[in-house]
């Protein structure tokens, strides 16, 4: 497979994965609500350490892991940061109902707004896989802009469902072209 | 002083310094900020009973701390149904639950089984964490100085 057209497949892909599942936002996603079996808190610095079954929602995100740090609002009501790891599993909503599904060994979000741009970014990593109408995708690193909709893919891969005996979908991963660079964002 | 009402327990929980009685009901316990600020109440320990232990600590029932900036906005507000209160080392812990809530109402946390410490603003859950932090909030309430 040459780059010109894997290019094409990613844009494909970028697409489908941003425009074909229109699922309707949770009415009650206003609210973040983060839950865990154990918590730390740094009040004064504002930082959460979540360890044990968390759980994400909100802020157009359902998150699953097994450990969490977040950087809570200092002012506003957003969450600033946060790195999740462990069994990484979400889903990302935008304001239109498009949603991501991906899954990973660590996810970095960060938010950040100055006086003339905002930025959104999930950045995924460790095994990351993003499910596209396509397929599944993976590469070293993922980097989803939520603003503008950009994903940019470090080392792009495609991988293929195979139906087993047992009619499971598993996932194998041929390197589709191993070395790739998804173009620059 | 604010007083909730009832016998107030002599002495400062807040302080180092032993409270010359062993317990007291419907209490409440203000620290104030150092000068300029000596009006501007810091923060607000009340309970509904909190009987001296052997070892120097509290047992609190019903535990509401409430913290205020300098400014006199509330900062947070802690309640527990039960628990330990060690005033030299200004540490609360409890198996009980625990709710604290900030004085705008943006954030707030819930769980069960708690480490407290006052002097760092650091707070350990061991079960069932729950965190909620919303979007808008009202203004924070003033202190009751």
């Amino acid at each position: 497979m040459n780059r010109p057209f894997l290019t094409v497949l990613l844009a494909s892909c970028l697409v489908s994965v941003l425009n074909a599942q229109t699922n309707a936002p949770a009415a009650a996603d206003r609210n973040i609500d983060i839950s865990s079996k154990e918590g730390e808190f740094d009040l004064k610095a504002k930082v959460a350490v979540y360890r044990g079954n968390v759980r994400v929602e909100g802020q157009g995100m359902q998150l699953a892991c097994e450990a969490l740090t977040a950087k809570l609002p200092a002012t506003g009501s957003r969450v600033e940061s946060f790195v999740a790891e462990e069994k990484v599993v979400f889903d990302l909503v935008d304001e239109k109902g498009q949603k991501v599904h991906g899954t990973g060994d660590r996810l970095v979000y960060t938010y950040t707004v100055t006086e003339t741009t905002t930025n959104e970014v999930v950045e995924l990593m460790g095994n990351p896989i993003l499910e596209t109408s396509q397929g599944p995708m993976t590469g070293d690193v993922m980097r989803l802009d939520r603003i503008n909709n950009k994903l940019n893919i470090t080392n792009p891969h495609l991988l293929f469902r195979e139906a087993s005996a047992s009619n499971t979908n598993q996932i194998r991963s041929p390197n589709v072209e191993p070395g790739q660079q998804s173009p620059p964002p | 002083m604010a007083l909730l009402g009832g016998v107030a327990i002599c002495g400062s929980i807040l302080s180092a310094q032993q409270p010359p009685f062993g317990w007291g009901k419907n209490f409440s316990v203000p620290e104030y900020y150092d000068p300029p600020h000596q009006n501007q109440m810091k923060s607000l320990l009340a309970g509904a009973e909190a009987q001296l232990q052997a070892d120097g600590t509290f047992l609190i029932k019903e535990l509401k701390l409430e913290t205020y900036r300098e400014n006199g906005e509330r900062e947070i507000v802690v309640m527990s149904p039960e628990c330990v209160y060690d005033s030299a080392r200004r540490v609360a812990s409890s198996a009980s639950r625990l709710q604290i809530q900030t004085g705008d109402g943006q954030f707030s946390i819930e769980g069960e089984g708690f480490l407290w410490q006052q002097t760092n603003f650091s707070l350990i859950i061991s079960n069932h964490v729950h965190t909620t932090i919303r979007p808008e909030s009202r203004k924070a309430e003033p202190s009751k100085s």
